[in-house]
């Protein structure tokens, strides 16, 4: 995993260096979209590839629902009490 | 959206060339998504420190407003952390993983997949992709249920490219620099936060 936060960080530094270069940073935005499409759909191939995930898909559609119910409301209480204590009286 | 939707299609292609068997299964242990993944997080660091909004953000930086990204984190935390008390699956490790995708699902799903199985990805990229879907089509009830921080804080780490537009309308235009702040602040800790929770 440590090498995912170096390739990050080396992304990081080379944007930085090259933040004034519009062209460059618009072509990193593309490539981005490309690497974006490529691994999710070999992520999609990889899982299509794996009949147990496919029969069980359900079950998993079930459980990301539930996360995502659970930690949105968990936001949302979180953003009454952020806008009540910090940013009312602005 | 129509980005959004690109995305889901490329995976969709994914599963049923997967399903047909249609890829050659020696590409797929050539690991190629373990550097298609470096190849990723590096253009993540040059599209977030290349953003020219960047150095406006860091010079207006005001303290106060890395609250609305800390509560939002807490928020989302504290969410997944009673999901685990209640449910048995997935463990509290992928659970406590997915939830800090913030509605990154791309990155979250292919990270997770990568580091804990192709499952947890799934429920990743859904519970993610759900997350800016509702973010999407809820913001204006959100807003006025919840406060103008809600859309905002809903988004995650989406606020600062894809759910940004229906912030700017349903939060108001004076919110947009703190949801760009938020969302790039959330989209870098994405990485940093599932690394975490799979080292502990």
């Amino acid at each position: 995993m440590a090498i995912v936060l170096f390739c990050l960080l080396g992304g990081l530094i080379t944007g930085w260096v090259l933040r004034k270069r519009n062209k460059m940073i618009r072509l990193a935005d593309r490539l981005l979209n490309f690497a974006i499409w490529a691994l999710l759909f070999l992520l999609g191939v990889e899982i299509g590839h794996n009949p147990t995930i496919i029969s069980q898909i359900r079950s998993l559609g079930l459980q990301a629902a539930g996360i995502t119910l659970f930690t949105l409301t968990g936001t949302m209480i979180a953003a009454i009490l952020c806008y009540r204590f910090f940013f009312k009286s602005k | 959206m129509k980005g959004s939707l690109l995305i889901a299609g490329f995976f969709v292609a994914g599963i049923l060339v997967g399903i047909l068997d249609w890829f050659p299964t020696e590409l797929i242990s050539l690991n190629l998504s373990n550097y298609a993944l470096y190849f990723l997080m590096f253009l993540v660091g040059v599209s977030v420190a290349g953003d020219p909004k960047l150095t406006e953000i860091l010079r207006e930086l005001k303290p106060r407003l890395l609250l609305i990204p800390l509560f939002g984190m807490t928020g989302t935390f504290a969410g997944g952390l009673l999901y685990i008390l209640l449910f048995q699956t997935p463990s509290a490790r992928d659970t406590m993983a997915i939830s800090a995708g913030f509605g990154y699902y791309s990155l979250s799903s292919v990270l997770i997949g990568e580091i804990s199985g192709e499952s947890a990805g799934v429920v990743a990229l859904l519970a993610n992709l759900s997350r800016e879907i509702f973010t999407l089509l809820m913001a204006p009830l959100l807003a006025s249920w919840f406060g103008v921080l809600a859309p905002l804080m809903a988004a995650g780490a989406t606020a600062s490219d894809t759910t940004l537009p229906v912030i700017l309308k349903y939060s108001g235009k004076e919110y947009t620099l703190i949801a760009v702040l938020s969302g790039i602040l959330l989209t870098l800790l994405v990485p940093f936060i599932i690394s975490f929770i799979y080292s502990l």
